[in-house]
């Protein structure tokens, strides 16, 4: 009977298995690894050093395996309020609230800004005012109400702008009986 | 339909998931050790254990029979957890079966382990959650790995990746980094 062959990957995971005590199933791997960890001292302290790690993390919690379980858990698989739906209406409501709280807040803020009456920047009154007169330096002038003085409203007919006939009502005629 | 009327089926039904009950209440323990090796806090992980309870409760339909209440549980558990911790930290690396078989992983000197309360729980906080999970429920529960696959829904080859993987790094941290040369830091 020929003796069987394990690959390195196999061996590698033999020892994982051997700090986890799961090779008493397979005989064969467990001589092979115990073989490898007596000839390999790297290997044998990977193994000791994991087998450790699983005592302490034992021991750490070990305690709380035996300890008494709180109320709230025992009741937790059954019908009653769940602290996941619990909790999120308490985060919707906490949002809604907040939402509410902002909105109130900055409508007020804008009503007020609307309604009250602004006081004037310093800066704008500091500012030197332009000189109505036009010039290189202050060429706005020349469109400015100062330099061209406002036309008079006044109708005009569409015999004097004949481009603005077809917007406008057909003039009345003097003694039209339409105008009277 | 009156209460004398109750078909057996209901009444089975009833006393099933009474069974049910019994053995959630059984595996609570086993719970809130896994749940609080996990989350590094016994608060966090008391919380971690009422949403898991609260899940199943309302999954218990999907409990089937022939089936372990603690593999269920303990399912439904790292699930929940998962989720909570869901866009907190980079998923963590793996690493595939040949990373085992390397040679050059193999190269630290030989150690004695010391493991303090403070040390362990530093050293398991620094890992991946998905390490984390993997090397305390082998190491607390003493599930095979088949088993321990199945809880966390992953091939057996990633558990054993992440059990190497993790433990070596526990190895790194509760040591002196001057004498664990390069060992996984090259791997990081």
């Amino acid at each position: 009977m020929s003796e069987k062959v394990f690959t390195e990957e196999e061996i590698e995971a033999g020892l994982l298995a051997c700090a986890d005590g799961l090779l008493a199933d397979d005989p064969e791997l467990e001589a092979v690894v115990e073989a490898r960890m007596k000839a390999d001292p790297v290997a044998r302290a990977q193994v000791e050093g994991w087998t450790a790690i699983n005592a302490s993390i034992r021991t750490a919690y070990a305690a709380t395996a035996v300890e008494a379980v709180p109320p709230r858990l025992l009741a937790a698989f059954g019908p009653g309020r769940s602290r996941v739906l619990t909790r999120r209406a308490i985060y919707a409501t906490t949002a809604m609230a907040a939402a509410l709280t902002i909105g109130f807040v900055a409508g007020r803020e804008v009503g007020m800004r609307m309604h009250m009456p602004q006081a004037p920047d310093a800066a704008i009154l500091a500012a030197p005012v332009p000189s109505p007169t036009p010039s290189a330096a202050n060429p706005a002038a020349l469109a400015s109400p100062a330099v061209s003085p406002p036309m008079p409203a006044a109708e005009i007919s569409p015999h004097e702008n004949p481009h603005m006939t077809p917007y406008q009502t057909p003039a009345v005629a003097p003694g039209d009986p339409r105008g009277s | 339909m009156t209460r004398h009327e109750c078909p057996d089926g209901l009444r089975r039904d009833r006393l099933q998931m009474d069974d049910l009950a019994r053995y959630v209440e059984k595996e609570i323990p086993h719970l809130r050790r896994f749940a609080h090796s996990l989350c590094g806090s016994a608060e966090e992980g008391d919380d971690l254990v009422q949403d898991a309870l609260e899940r199943a409760w309302r999954k218990r339909h999907l409990w089937r029979r022939e089936g372990s209440v603690r593999g269920w549980l303990f399912r439904i558990l790292y699930r929940v957890f998962l989720n909570s911790r869901r866009g907190r930290k980079p998923p963590p690396e793996e690493m595939d079966e040949s990373t085992l078989a390397d040679p050059r992983h193999r190269n630290a000197p030989p150690q004695e382990m010391h493991l303090t309360a403070d040390d362990l729980s530093r050293g398991l906080s620094s890992l991946p959650d998905a390490q984390r999970a993997a090397v305390v429920l082998v190491a607390i529960e003493g599930v095979s790995y088949d088993e321990a696959a199945a809880t966390l829904d992953i091939p057996i080859g990633t558990l054993r990746s992440r059990l190497f993987r993790g433990r070596e790094t526990l190895r790194e941290n509760m040591n002196d980094v001057r004498r664990m040369p390069s060992r996984l830091r090259r791997v990081k």
